[in-house]
């Protein structure tokens, strides 16, 4: 009884934490493809450099924080590809190269969703 | 590297943990499904160290899951029967009271030259002296010999024995076993005036030193000249 009980316990520390943090990670994932939809991609459209500097650059300094509870949870290579999307998206802002800044942002918002969509139990990722 | 060297030495102690809260009756392979569980969890546990992408929570979630499933059927299966057939096996009989049970045997696909092979491995050098033939649920074969050719004992011979008692390590390396004097119901100055009547002064020279089922000591001393310790109680 006591091995059960105890596995019980095991089970629910990693249980118990995982979904706190896809719940947060949802909410997190949302967030990034919002801004970067309504505010990024609008700003880059009409050239307004300075509002899409700073938006991505808000989802950007989120990110981080987000990326390193993320290291827990997820495969280390996925976050890593993101985040180079991200900062590539970033550099393509600063130098006003509205194509590359369109493109890498749709890219981004993709990788985000499959970053979120890989984690969530669908028969497509059980099986 | 070193994240590799930290990662092993947390698995390390993450399966030493999952090995000791699933206990001695896994270990024991007394089954094929818990032997394949105990190998599970060892092929898991290399995953998070050769890959580092993978994180060390993912290959941690998948052990303690293996464990989790393994403790819970475990436990089911001590309350009801069906279930442990289930996951376990039942034992088959292969020779029932003389008789070869052809059928199972065909069935567990032995052949005849398996089972004999089985019956010599287990000191029996026909079929006709066995009685029962079970093959236990982890594989093994169990056989129980006729009544005529079994050894005698001293049941047999009308003899009457004195009850035995656990033998017990008193010494190891010179380090006396306080709790299993205690056990055995030796005591420290009984134990030294034992070891001076076989002439040892020194504790720190005795490499072994335990008392057998009928309560004799045995001691066994170290040599520095030999590789081997020699008993000296004799």
């Amino acid at each position: 009884m006591k091995s059960l009980i105890i596995s019980i316990v095991c089970m629910l520390v990693l249980v118990v934490p995982w979904n706190i943090y896809n719940n947060y990670a949802n909410y997190k994932i949302e967030y990034y493809s919002s801004v970067i939809q309504h505010e990024t991609v609008p700003a880059l459209s009409n050239k307004d450099w300075f509002k899409a500097k700073e938006s991505f650059k808000r989802v950007m300094e989120d990110w981080k924080k987000f990326k390193r509870t993320s290291d827990y949870f997820l495969n280390s290579s996925s976050l890593n590809d993101t985040n180079i999307i991200m900062n590539e998206t970033y550099s393509h802002i600063l130098k006003h190269d509205e194509d590359d800044a369109a493109a890498c942002s749709s890219k981004l918002i993709q990788m985000l969703e499959l970053l979120h969509d890989n984690e969530q139990i669908t028969p497509g990722n059980v099986f | 590297m070193l994240i590799i060297f930290i990662r092993t030495v947390l698995l390390y102690f993450i399966v030493l943990f999952v090995i000791r809260i699933m206990g001695k009756a896994e270990l024991s392979k007394m089954s094929p499904f818990q032997m394949v569980v105990v190998f599970m969890i060892a092929e898991l546990a290399s995953i998070p160290i050769e890959s580092p992408e993978v994180s060390l929570i993912t290959g941690v979630t998948a052990i303690f899951t293996l464990m989790f499933i393994q403790i819970l059927i475990s436990y089911i299966s001590l309350k009801n029967e069906k279930f442990k057939n289930f996951f376990s096996g039942r034992p088959s009989i292969l020779i029932d009271n003389g008789n070869i049970n052809h059928k199972e045997l065909k069935s567990l696909r032995i052949t005849i030259n398996d089972l004999m092979e089985q019956l010599r491995l287990g000191s029996a050098a026909s079929v006709s002296e066995v009685a029962y033939a079970i093959m236990e649920s982890n594989g093994d074969l169990s056989i129980i010999q006729k009544p005529e050719n079994k050894p005698l004992t001293p049941k047999d011979l009308s003899i009457n024995k004195d009850d035995e008692t656990m033998p017990v390590v008193l010494i190891s390396d010179g380090v006396i076993y306080n709790k299993n004097l205690l056990i055995s119901g030796w005591n420290k100055d009984r134990l030294e005036a034992e070891l001076l009547k076989a002439g040892v002064e020194n504790c720190n020279n005795i490499f072994l030193a335990f008392c057998d089922g009928v309560g004799v000591l045995h001691i066994f001393v170290k040599d520095e000249y030999s590789a081997y310790a020699k008993e000296v109680s004799k």
